[in-house]
């Protein structure tokens, strides 16, 4: 708890302690999550500061307002718009417009006709885009309920042994417990305590495909991808289209809109599920561990090569404890998964199930679709909800 | 003047063969002032660790180093007591050995001293680094909060023990999870990025003076470039400097593809990212 310091404060103008004071509710209206603690502190640090010099007072600050890369990139602007540059309005806030089969436009930006406004708790990153892509719905509860869902996911991986996870052999005495229980009977150990090991964190590979089928389904599946790096999981995503890029540091934030447009610049219109694979076998071979797993999110229309998509499917499966390919289209009324690269893949996948909803993905969840299946991975172990 | 302060601080960091900037090194005399700690996050290998080691050197007090690990418990942090000493104690009271009267297994005598008590008991106050605080679980964050906050850690059968002087303490994370609020809010936040090409020059011609400037920055604009082709194991500062020396070593006047191919095994660490970097050309590294 910060305690009321006013050692050194006096050398400080009402105006200026004033200035921030109300700073910290102007933070929080753009997402940083500060309070009182926070105002005291700065103001102890501008005691310390020469209150002449901006750069000064910036980095003095920064250091206490500021608590992830995020808030740190986006703090400097802040600080010039409330200290330095008072008669500044807002920005509109720029709107993604949903996909027009949705009755909406096609993910060109525009600007409302309404008042300025700031979207709630979710902070632009350290580098915001102009223009997000794909960009996650600005929905605080879906996202804490999607967030939710995927906690009860993580208890399904296949989790590793631990660091010091011995399998057999000889427990270790945890002599701490055994002693402390021991002082109640004259210093007898007549029950021993073990050490309790604990298995490491579940490794998981989420593939996203974003070409231009999957554009309805993205921002749920990116929702999906920021719910697993906020959990104890080793997880790393990719999206994919014709090429296969690596976006975990970009997902893995407190407060997420989307991937910016910037970030996919090399990633083309179309799909090539097998090329992407390739990349993700020859470059990230790596995080294809043993006790792995490979969760697929594409509705499986391919333009590349069926050979292709199936050897690289084959020896995905064969290195990994076990592939999910999450469909959005399987539970749409007459679908069936008989296009080439879908046909290709289905050898190779230990589950296969509609995801493109929270309840769907809830649905999912319940049904165990992540508990390992230890069956060889030919012939075929297919798990739909028909079948 | 505080400007005359944050630059002689500078002065000393530079002394102790660390480059600092102004915000750095502006953040670090806020964090001793106000005996607060201080929060470094930052890729891997931009020199976060260093700046503690370079802190106890200018201060000229001990180093205590902490290094998190998934498990770390209070036993290993904090405090322990002997067991298997207390243990005898015990035995041999109770079987008349020791002159009968109740002993007492509670003592300074039986307390072995982790990392953090030593951290307040040392005197000078040292500076206390606690690495890679993001690989540690949940429950040692939980641990860490009066440490943090009060200085102070409580034994349950000996009371609390405060600091007369609060140590420096520094934390590193890389991010590999997300720190609780709790203890952010504890603690001064400076976010440690790759440094310019004209900075990793410096701080390569401070760690290699064999090196040319040239090749120095050579090196520097290469490293950078290397950082954005989007590898799994980025190069830090720790990698260039390998590299600078492996060069000096190599008595190269600048950087070309012979010198290149024979020293690019210090600047990657994955069979992924060589082939990548051989892939893409060597000619981008020296040409960047």
């Amino acid at each position: 708890m910060e305690r009321i310091d006013l050692n050194g404060l006096t050398g400080m103008t009402a105006a200026v302690i004033r200035q921030v004071q109300d700073f910290t509710p102007f933070l929080r209206k753009h997402g940083f999550r500060v309070g009182t603690p926070e105002t005291l502190t700065a103001l102890r640090c501008l005691a310390e500061a020469d209150l002449s010099v901006p750069e000064e007072l910036l980095f003095a600050l920064r250091s206490v307002y500021a608590r992830s890369p995020a808030e740190w990139g986006s703090f400097p602007h802040l600080f010039n718009r409330h200290f330095l540059n008072p008669g500044t309005r807002l920005e509109e806030k720029k709107r993604i417009q949903a996909d027009e089969r949705s009755g909406h436009s096609r993910g060109l930006i525009e600007t409302q006709d309404r008042p300025p406004t700031v979207s709630f708790s979710m902070q632009p990153g350290s580098s915001p885009s102009q223009g997000e892509r794909y960009a996650l719905q600005v929905d605080p509860s879906q996202l804490r309920a999607v967030l939710a869902v995927s906690k009860r996911a993580v208890r399904q991986f296949d989790r590793p042994p631990g660091r010091r996870f011995r399998r057999g052999g000889r427990d270790r005495v945890n002599l701490r417990a055994t002693m402390r229980e021991s002082v109640r009977y004259t210093g007898e150990p007549l029950r021993l305590h073990w050490q309790q090991y604990r298995p490491d964190r579940p490794s998981v590979v989420l593939l996203i495909d974003i070409s231009g089928s999957m554009k309805e389904h993205a921002p749920f599946m990116t929702a999906l991808a920021w719910s697993f790096t906020r959990l104890r999981l080793r997880c790393e995503v990719f999206v994919f289209s014709t090429r296969l890029k690596r976006v975990t540091h970009l997902v893995a934030r407190k407060a997420v809109q989307g991937i910016p447009i910037s970030e996919l610049a090399e990633l083309k219109g179309g799909t090539r599920i097998g090329e992407a694979l390739e990349e993700l076998l020859h470059r990230y071979g790596g995080l294809l561990r043993q006790h792995a797993s490979v969760i697929i999110a594409s509705d499986g229309f391919d333009a590349g090569h069926p050979d292709r998509l199936r050897v690289a499917m084959k020896t995905l499966a064969e290195r990994v404890r076990h592939v999910v390919w999450l469909n959005p289209l399987l539970g749409d009324p007459g679908y069936e998964p008989i296009s080439s690269g879908m046909s290709a893949a289905m050898p190779y996948i230990h589950r296969f199930v509609d995801v493109h909803d929270l309840d769907s993905w809830r649905e999912a969840v319940e049904g165990q679709v992540f508990r390992p299946v230890f069956a060889p991975v030919t012939p075929l172990t297919v798990h739909t909800q028909d079948v | 003047m505080v400007d005359d302060r944050v630059e002689k601080l500078r002065k000393c960091l530079q002394n102790a063969k660390y480059v600092a900037d102004e915000g750095l090194a502006m953040v670090l005399y806020l964090a001793q002032r106000l005996n607060r700690p201080l929060l470094l996050e930052g890729p891997a290998g931009v020199g976060k660790t260093e700046l503690a080691k370079a802190v106890s050197v200018v201060r000229g007090v001990e180093l205590i180093r902490l290094q998190c690990y998934e498990g770390l418990d209070a036993a290993h942090a904090l405090y322990d007591w002997d067991y298997p000493k207390q243990l005898l104690l015990t035995r041999a009271t109770f079987s008349g050995e020791a002159g009968g009267a109740a002993p007492d297994i509670y003592t300074d005598h039986f307390l072995i001293e982790r990392p953090l008590l030593r951290a307040l008991k040392t005197k000078p106050a040292p500076v206390l680094l606690i690495d890679e605080v993001d690989r540690a679980d949940e429950e040692f964050e939980a641990l860490l909060l009066e440490f943090l906050s009060e200085f102070q850690i409580t034994i349950p059968e000996r009371g609390s023990f405060r600091a007369e002087v609060p140590p420096t303490v520094i934390l590193t994370s890389n991010r590999t999870r997300d720190l609780s609020d709790a203890l952010r809010r504890r603690c001064l936040y400076y976010w440690l990025d790759y440094p310019s090409v004209e900075q990793e020059a410096a701080i390569i011609a401070l760690h290699v003076p064999d090196v040319a400037p040239t090749v120095a920055r050579q090196i520097a604009r290469a490293v950078r470039r290397l950082r954005k082709w989007s590898l799994l194991k980025p190069p830090g500062l720790a990698e260039s400097i390998d590299w600078a020396r492996a060069v000096a070593d190599l008595a190269a006047g600048e950087l070309d593809e012979s010198v290149t191919r024979l020293t690019l095994g210090c600047l990657l660490k994955t069979q992924e990212d060589l082939e990548l970097v051989r892939e893409k050309g060597l000619a981008l590294l020296w040409n960047a």
